[in-house]
């Protein structure tokens, strides 16, 4: 607190004055969370960089022409590969919005298998989802051939082609998709497309030039996060893509990490151009979203969100949630109780039937790690989410109000994880925390530490988007109320954003649950978590346990989200469903 | 806020302060006197015979209390072995479990870092071999050594299992007598479209073209062959993968996999099988080792040798009765019933998988071959 | 409060011991991001929000920053909120200097224990009524917060105030329009600032509740003997509501004034055009004396009331409200300032009339009492009261 008394003292006063300021509250969350976020993210880039340019002779760029040059087929590659996200994102992102605008902005049926729809396949391992969408869209075995055959007299569908892989990626993505939006929606005021439609405007008309237009930054924000996943990702395009030859870049860089010894500058020189895309979207995405002001919102009026009645429609809208629901949950889950029960994979037949058991159950739960490994999986879930929601929260409140000079930086900064390949990422951590006095190494520290930092760049996105729609008198308004910045952060801020904070924290909890690349180098005896054990079965051909465990996780998770609903439920903005 | 830029560029900084995480540590790693004084306690109890052999070994293990395990092999395996391995002896055993490059890596860097945590490793021979380079692991000397073939025995680590590599079919999908009895019978026109070969099979491409070669095929042979073959197949990820495909019918033939991943399943009832109606497999097959080695930094050197000595004796039956194949003569070890093995080519992997595997890639992408062999 | 009670105690600092608020010489320059680094660098162009505004508020009035929107009027009024530092220059109230360029003063927002109502109301959603109006309070430092229940006290009767007693627990997003912009000034008062700060509160309501409001607004702030900033582009609100008006143009004031002498006197063509509605007329000054101008325009001569110091042959224009131009059938018994003209056109606006008369070269805009109404075409007589007339400097 200045008053005119401190003011009219002599400059060391100030200077004292001063000192308190740069150690108020904000300065030192701030600058923490700024300083932490920087650290996280630059560790593995600065050792993917350093490893990407040094050979035996010091500097070199020979790595790009090892990875790019010569037979690499490096264009067809990446034709694949942006053929393959961009699809996926597309269909993710129709997916998603159109379930999270059904969800929040209208009185359809079946309001609760949207919870279902949208979290499930996110919960289910890639590889597993994969393998389930073989068993069910496979041009010889699958299910839903076999049962569309007799009906049209052929078998149209094949999950081995690159509609396939889109069709697979795109419904294991949509779950992002629809938290965002269903986050943006929630926090968008309807009276904006209300008064469109009042002014005459057809329904599909405010659509196009209000709707769209006002949640063009989550738009943005949420295609720019899937299709960078699907370009790293390589479950989908390795089970599904090979058959049929076609190669993706992390084909490529898969191939690279296992075969011996490990070219990591070939690795970095893939995994920096996959860097160089992303950061162009996020540069794109910044161009795209435009004016920040202009999309904010979430004003200080206060808006109803009046549900839309569909009336006639609403049959059929209702039975379009059913397929959907039937499709991304009901089909795979499917698949997999189905998987579980048997003793090896086989299409239904009787013999099937009659050799069905719970043995896969029984075992899974004797797996002498199987308690630790939950245990671990769960604290590492909830403390990655939490962790990496509080920073990305202060991080992008930085990014979005404030006009810090290198903020943009910081932006492709956090995002640069997302890109890294899970055992570069291990690699760099245990390298700095094997040298470090802090006993990091060899605790589950540092495997929160690699989540996260891979978590980042989704906590991130979600934080952000929320942020920028928040319009900026909010806050101001608690400032000229008399309230410190924390005061405002606290309870201002983190309520009014809390839709999306919350959004990311269950999506960051989900995923967390299978991330491997990096907990398999990093964990340590005891120090087991889920994913590993689901990579033991896998790796040891257990593939009906491996269902089974992924039944579990299912349902595990599903309560586990359910309660953090109810609890978040408390925090933030009420709403009506 | 300005100082956000500054912020940024301390972080650069700071982050900069770490060295490569590929630098290899040299040979020089294990220096230092615990190394020197763990050589001791290895000769020492190297040389015993006898029952005093291990009873001295299990009362030094005891003392030091526990044994630290990195391993490639998998959960329930690694899981019912080191449990054997306490019920004998006693001494318990920390284990971490992960594929062999993530083993290697783990191992490379603790010892960079001058902070050895295992004391014993098992894994797959290509990292073994790395290791060994590195001059990581200590010599074993003991009469176990014996029970091991001579090609399973390397300068400091053992065999202690192999992996053997045949093609696996679906009996349902393949009539009796239409399996392949051969690695060339791959490239028949009969499998046409009902092949499939796994990504990362480059040591099994590698053995398989030295076969050929060292039984009277020309370069051109061999490359027709293995082109005919690329074009019988399609490719997966995961001989996991492969084998639930294999069972469920979605293909017919694999052109190679483990033959203990296919014999979890036929023991599930799933209709494949990687020997003929006969009981034996003609396709000549090749065994990939996995070794034991113990650590010249170890914490615990008795208890590392004990479980070295332990696992290529009383653990051989252990790992039998997980149904894989042990490195020595087990009694009742019915894995390679009817199976004719050739060598496995350790050394021609050890100095060139590199190459091989960009070889292996180029041919499943459909990459011109310039050349070939080597 | 006894923070405050010392600060009074310190003797006055500024020249003006009446004034609350002080602005002195504020200078801010809009720099987009790529203008930062050029600051210093005198040859790049630059943008003035602010080029130098001063003023002072006097304890109880309601002085209004008038302007089009860029003028500067929001950048002032956020400056004195805090939410924005301007480049240069000094802001006070009573005592204590909230910004002072010079000796490297700069209050936070938070610090400063202004009340403010925002354009948008920034009401926050996730809270109650009650909530809402609460929270100045709840985030006082601790020895200065009042009790549970004093604050309860207090929250209640600044509802009660605002006529949003019986809403106190109902969700902040159930009001309607009007309600939320009550309850933001029971937000800003529940401090019981000395400075009230007003960003254009009105705005988003319609036409009719704004007018309601505004006189609403207006007893409020003299019942409780506010003093109050007030930011707004419609000059009818600000005509209505202010004790004093800034004119603000292009980061400068133009003209500062009771609302009467802004309208009736305004010192320059831009004041006079953008406050109601007037006519031009251009002219030369011809001859002076007695606190009187003769002007020479196109169509004769007018005389008028000023009290500016110029010299013969001096370029003016005058400016003639509507409602000050006098028509009539009949020619007048004063000759002062009567011309002769013809209806040209006639518009009825309900509680008015609008004739447009054409003198020769020149046409005038008159508003008249709806009971005279005259034909176009018909020849009219008009007056004008040589005190009605404002001079403006020429041109521009």
């Amino acid at each position: 607190m200045l008053d005119v008394r401190t003011a009219r003292l002599p400059t060391a006063a100030r200077l004292g004055h001063g000192l308190r300021q740069l150690l108020s509250w904000r300065t030192v969350i701030v600058a923490g969370c700024v300083l932490v976020v920087g650290f996280l993210a630059v560790v593995p880039l600065y050792h993917l960089v350093r490893d990407t340019f040094t050979g035996e002779q010091g500097f070199t760029v020979s790595a790009f022409a090892r990875a790019y040059g010569g037979d690499s087929q490096s264009v067809e590659m990446l034709r694949n590969s942006l053929e393959f996200a961009v699809g996926a994102a597309l269909l993710a992102l129709v997916l998603g919005t159109t379930l999270a605008y059904i969800q929040v902005r209208t009185d359809t049926p079946f309001k609760g298998l949207f919870f279902a729809a949208s979290l499930v396949p996110l919960i289910i391992p890639a590889i597993l989802y994969a393998a389930a969408w073989i068993f069910l869209a496979d041009p010889d075995i699958g299910l839903l051939n076999g049962v569309l055959e007799p009906v049209i007299g052929a078998r149209p569908l094949n999950a081995f082609s690159l509609w396939g892989m889109v069709w697979v990626q795109g419904l294991h993505l949509a779950p992002i998709a629809f938290l965002l939006m269903v986050a943006a929606f929630r926090a968008m005021d309807p009276s904006l497309e209300e008064s469109a439609l009042m002014s005459g405007a057809s329904w599909a008309r405010v659509l196009r030039r209000i709707t769209v237009p006002l949640l063009r930054p989550a738009l943005v924000s949420a295609v720019l996060l899937m299709f960078v996943q699907s370009l790293e990702s390589f479950e989908v395009p390795g089970l599904l893509g090979l058959q049929n030859g076609i190669y993706v870049f992390t084909s490529r860089i898969y191939f690279v990490l296992r075969s011996f010894p490990i070219d990591y500058g070939m690795a970095g020189a893939y995994a920096l151009g996959l860097l160089a895309i992303a950061a162009a979207g996020v540069l794109l995405s910044g161009r795209l979203s435009g004016d920040a002001k202009g999309f904010q919102t979430i004003s200080g009026r206060a808006f109803r969100p009046r549900p839309i009645e569909l009336g006639r429609a609403r049959p059929f809208v209702g039975a379009a949630v059913i397929v959907y629901f039937t499709i991304t949950v009901v089909l795979p889950v499917g698949v997999l109780v189905y998987t579980s029960l048997l003793g090896f994979y086989t299409a239904p037949s009787r013999a099937a039937i009659r050799s069905m058991s719970l043995d896969n159950y029984r075992e899974a739960l004797h797996l002498p790690i199987a308690l630790t490994a939950l245990k671990n999986s769960v604290l590492l879930g909830v403390g990655s989410a939490t962790a990496v929601m509080f920073l990305t929260a202060v991080v992008s409140w930085v990014i979005v109000r404030t006009r810090a000079p290198g903020r943009r930086l910081l932006d492709v900064l956090a995002f640069s994880p997302i890109v890294i390949p899970g055992l570069v990422l291990g690699l760099a951590l245990a390298f700095v925390y094997l040298r470090s006095p802090l006993p990091i190494y060899g605790t589950l520290w540092i495997l929160l530490i690699s989540y996260s930092t891979r978590y980042l760049p989704y906590g991130m996105r979600y934080a952000g988007s929320a942020m920028t729609q928040l319009s900026a008198e909010l806050e101001e308004s608690a400032h000229v109320c008399g309230a410190s910045w924390w005061q405002t952060f606290r309870r201002v801020l983190l309520p009014l954003t809390s839709t999306g904070i919350i959004a990311g924290w269950i999506y960051i909890l989900i995923v967390s649950f299978r991330e491997l690349s990096s907990s398999i180098l990093l964990y340590s005896p005891g120090k087991e978590v889920l994913s590993v054990l689901i990579w033991e079965q896998f790796e040891n051909g257990k593939f009906t346990l491996l269902a089974a465990i992924g039944v579990l996780m299912v349902a595990i998770l599903v309560v586990l989200v359910l309660i953090a609903y109810r609890i978040g439920a408390g925090v933030g903005l009420k709403t009506d469903d | 806020m300005r100082t956000k830029s500054l912020i940024i560029a301390i972080v650069l900084t700071v982050a900069g302060c770490g060295g490569s995480v590929t630098s290899g540590g040299g040979g020089d790693s294990g220096g230092g006197e615990r190394s020197a004084a763990n050589a001791k306690v290895y000769e020492r109890l190297g040389a015993l015979t006898g029952s005093q052999r291990r009873s001295q070994m299990i009362q030094e293990a005891k003392k030091e209390g526990q044994v630290t395990l990195y391993t490639s092999l998998t959960d329930d395996v690694a899981g019912a072995v080191t449990k054997e391995f306490t019920r004998q002896t006693g001494v318990k055993v920390n284990l971490f479990r992960g594929g062999s490059e993530t083993v290697l890596q783990r191992i490379l860097q603790e010892s960079d870092a001058r902070k050895t945590g295992n004391d014993v490793v098992e894994t797959n021979f290509l990292e073994m071999a790395t290791l060994g380079q590195r001059g990581l692991m200590a010599k074993f000397q003991g009469p176990a050594l014996a029970n091991v073939d001579k090609t399973g025995q390397f300068d400091n680590w053992t065999a202690t299992r192999f992996n053997i590599m045949l093609p696996a079919w679906n009996t349902k999908l393949i009539k009796a007598g239409d399996e392949p009895r051969s690695w060339e019978d791959l490239a028949s026109p009969r499998f046409k479209g009902k092949l499939t070969m796994e990504l990362s099979d480059d040591d099994w491409y590698e053995n398989v073209t030295k076969y050929w070669l060292s039984h009277g095929k020309t370069q051109a042979q061999v490359d027709q062959l293995w082109k005919q073959i690329a074009a019988n197949a399609k490719v997966a990820k995961g001989h996991t993968v492969m084998g639930q495909l294999l069972s469920a019918g979605q293909t017919g033939v694999d052109a190679m996999n483990y033959t203990y991943l296919v014999q979890n399943d036929i023991d599930k009832g799933a209709p494949v099988s990687y020997r003929g109606a006969d009981g034996t497999a003609r396709t000549p097959a090749f065994p990939r080792p996995n070794g034991v080695g113990m650590m010249k930094d170890a914490a615990h050197p008795a208890a590392a040798i004990l479980f070295y000595d332990w696992l290529l004796t009383d653990g051989q039956q252990a790992l039998v009765k997980e149904g894989l194949t042990p490195s020595t003569k087990v009694p009742g070890d019915n894995s390679l019933k009817g199976i004719t093995l050739v060598p496995y080519d350790v050394q021609g992997l050890v100095a060139n998988e590199k190459s091989w595997a960009q070889k292996y890639d180029a041919l499943l992408r459909g990459v011109k071959q310039v050349g070939g062999g080597g | 409060m006894t923070n405050t009670a010392e600060v009074h105690d310190t003797p006055a600092d500024s020249a003006d011991g009446a004034a609350l608020l002080t602005v002195d010489d504020l200078v801010k320059t809009f720099s987009g991001e790529k203008q930062r680094r050029r600051r210093r660098a005198g040859a790049a162009p630059r943008v003035h929000a602010l080029a130098g505004v001063s003023f002072d508020v006097r304890p109880g009035e309601l002085f209004t920053l008038l302007g089009p929107s860029g003028c500067g009027k929001t950048t002032t009024l956020r400056s004195i909120a805090g939410l924005e530092r301007p480049d240069d220059g000094t802001i006070s109230v009573g005592d204590r200097v909230l910004y002072d360029k010079e000796r490297g003063i700069s209050v936070p927002s938070n610090a400063r224990r202004l009340g403010m109502v925002f354009q948008s109301y920034a009401i926050w959603p996730h809270m109650t009524v009650f909530a809402n109006a609460a929270f100045p309070l709840e985030v006082l430092p601790r020895r200065r917060r009042p009790g549970r229940a004093a604050l309860d006290e207090r929250v209640r009767k600044v509802l009660e105030r605002v006529e949003l007693g019986d809403y106190a627990d109902r969700p902040a997003t159930k009001l309607s329009g009007g309600q939320q912009q009550r309850l933001a000034l029971a937000r800003a008062l529940v401090m019981e600032p000395q400075l009230l700060l007003l960003d254009e509160p009105l705005s988003n309501l319609d036409a009719k509740l704004r007018e309601s409001m505004r006189f609403e607004l207006k007893r409020m702030q003299r019942e409780l003997g506010l003093t109050a900033i007030y930011v707004t582009h419609d000059q009818s609100e600000a005509l209505a509501l202010s004790s004093r008006i800034a004119v603000m143009q292009a980061g400068r004031i133009v003209q500062i004034g009771k609302p009467r002498e802004v309208y009736e006197r305004p010192n320059c063509q831009f004041v006079a055009d953008f406050i109601g509605v007037t006519n031009f007329v251009p002219g030369t000054v011809a001859a002076h004396g007695d606190g009187r101008y003769r002007v020479r325009t196109s169509d004769g001569d007018l005389w008028v009331t000023s009290d500016l110091d110029l010299a013969v042959g001096t370029e003016v224009t005058l400016s003639v409200r509507p409602e000050c131009v006098a028509l009539s059938l009949e020619p007048g018994s004063s000759a002062v300032n009567e011309w002769h003209g013809r209806v040209v056109n006639r518009a009825f606006l309900g509680d008015s009339v609008d004739h447009v008369v054409g003198i020769g070269k020149i046409e005038l805009r008159n508003r008249s009492n709806p009971a005279q109404s005259i034909a176009p075409g018909t020849d009219v007589y008009l007056t004008i009261d040589p005190d009605k007339i404002a001079l403006v400097a020429a041109g521009e």
